[in-house]
């Protein structure tokens, strides 16, 4: 059996991406990113004995990612603020048509779109940034507890608003 | 102990994301971490061992005084002295475990309902804390209760009443307004945004 700081790293180092991505959507300052991203590995470490393997090691991690940022959001309620990056993959998750329809963006669209994203409520943002993760609607439901149907109006809903709001701007084909 | 390499095969890591030597040294952070515990377990221990020693000190007058009386109004108000220290030990000891127990893996509306319970003033809150300021009352009142002879009985437990009351809902008055500032945000912003995740 693996010691608990072995079992620490092991997870550190496969799931930096996914904490560092999460870190990102909340602090467009690297000096608050490097803050939620120590409180995450805090977390983790602290949260390290409660792994049963129940949930996958993403989920899991996810889960502790996200909940650290709202919390940090939370003492700064006011001031979080998502901040998207323009070369992140996942962008167009945000923007497909329900019907499948790829929708490009220029960069002054990008910054329209993260204004928006910033309108956004606290949950909103927070169901965003696992979608940017290219997160699937089940996976999403797992770390933020609620049914799946239910995660998927919500995605459906804001997809929607954005889209409107975003009407505005001639981003289409 | 944390191990030289992993934590330098880890910084490769951190050190990707934080540049401009800006990487989290995971050495010094796993380190802060055993600290912070370490300091906590020392505070929570030591709150503990002073609630012991108070509660051996009064066993002990207890049994000092019990060769010349047992059953003295001193005794019977030391006893109740003794099971309020020992509520109160109690409380603190939960209070503390459940406040170590925060696990941040739950899913966030579990967590959230953790926090909304754990920053709300519940009827069970007030009723366990009744429970050891209820028993300091009562032996406060027999140790008092004596030594107010010239007055009539009832007037003298409401004499011991009317200073002991005020001061108990000044206290709990105090940590309303703590509460208020300090932890009613945290409770109101969770149950908001739980009221928010439930919505459809």
């Amino acid at each position: 059996m693996q010691n608990k700081e072995e079992h620490f790293n092991r997870l550190v180092k496969e799931n930096h991406q996914r904490i560092q991505s999460i870190c990102k959507y909340y602090a467009s300052v690297a000096e608050d990113q490097k803050d939620i991203y120590q409180e995450v590995l805090v977390n983790i470490w602290k949260s390290l004995e409660t792994f049963r393997g129940e949930a996958q090691e993403s989920t899991w991690i996810y889960r502790i990612a996200l909940n650290t940022a709202l919390g940090f959001a939370g003492k700064e309620f006011r001031r979080m603020k998502f901040n998207l990056d323009p070369g992140e993959k996942g962008i167009q998750n945000i923007l497909v048509e329900d019907d499948g329809v790829d929708i490009k963006l220029r960069e002054d669209q990008l910054n329209a779109l993260q204004v928006h994203l910033n309108q956004l409520t606290v949950i909103e943002k927070a169901i965003m940034s696992l979608v940017l993760e290219n997160l699937s609607s089940k996976e999403i439901s797992e770390i933020i507890g609620i049914t799946e149907p239910n995660v998927r109006v919500k995605i459906h809903r804001i997809k929607e608003s954005l889209r409107e709001q975003m009407k505005g701007g001639s981003y289409g084909n | 102990m944390v191990t030289n390499n992993s934590i330098k095969n880890n910084e490769q890591y951190s050190g990707g994301l934080f540049q401009n030597g800006n990487s989290i040294n995971l050495e010094s952070l796993i380190n802060r971490v055993k600290d912070e515990d370490a300091r906590n377990l020392r505070i929570s221990r030591s709150f503990q061992w002073t609630y012991i020693a108070i509660i051996f000190l009064y066993v002990a007058l207890i049994l000092l005084e019990s060769k010349e009386e047992f059953y003295s109004t001193r005794t019977i108000s030391n006893v109740f002295f003794i099971l309020s220290f020992i509520a109160f030990s109690l409380i603190f000891r939960n209070g503390y475990k459940e406040f170590k127990s925060i696990d941040y893996s739950l899913p966030v509306i579990e967590m959230l309902r953790k926090t909304a319970k754990r920053y709300s003033l519940s009827a069970k809150k007030y009723l366990t804390l009744s429970i050891p300021i209820i028993l300091m009352d009562v032996g406060l009142t027999i140790s008092v209760y004596e030594r107010l002879q010239p007055i009539d009985p009832l007037s003298r437990v409401l004499v011991i009443q009317v200073v002991y009351i005020p001061v108990m809902v000044i206290s709990a008055l105090i940590g309303l307004l703590v509460w208020r500032k300090k932890q009613k945000p945290l409770r109101d912003n969770a149950l908001k945004l739980i009221e928010e995740l439930e919505g459809e």
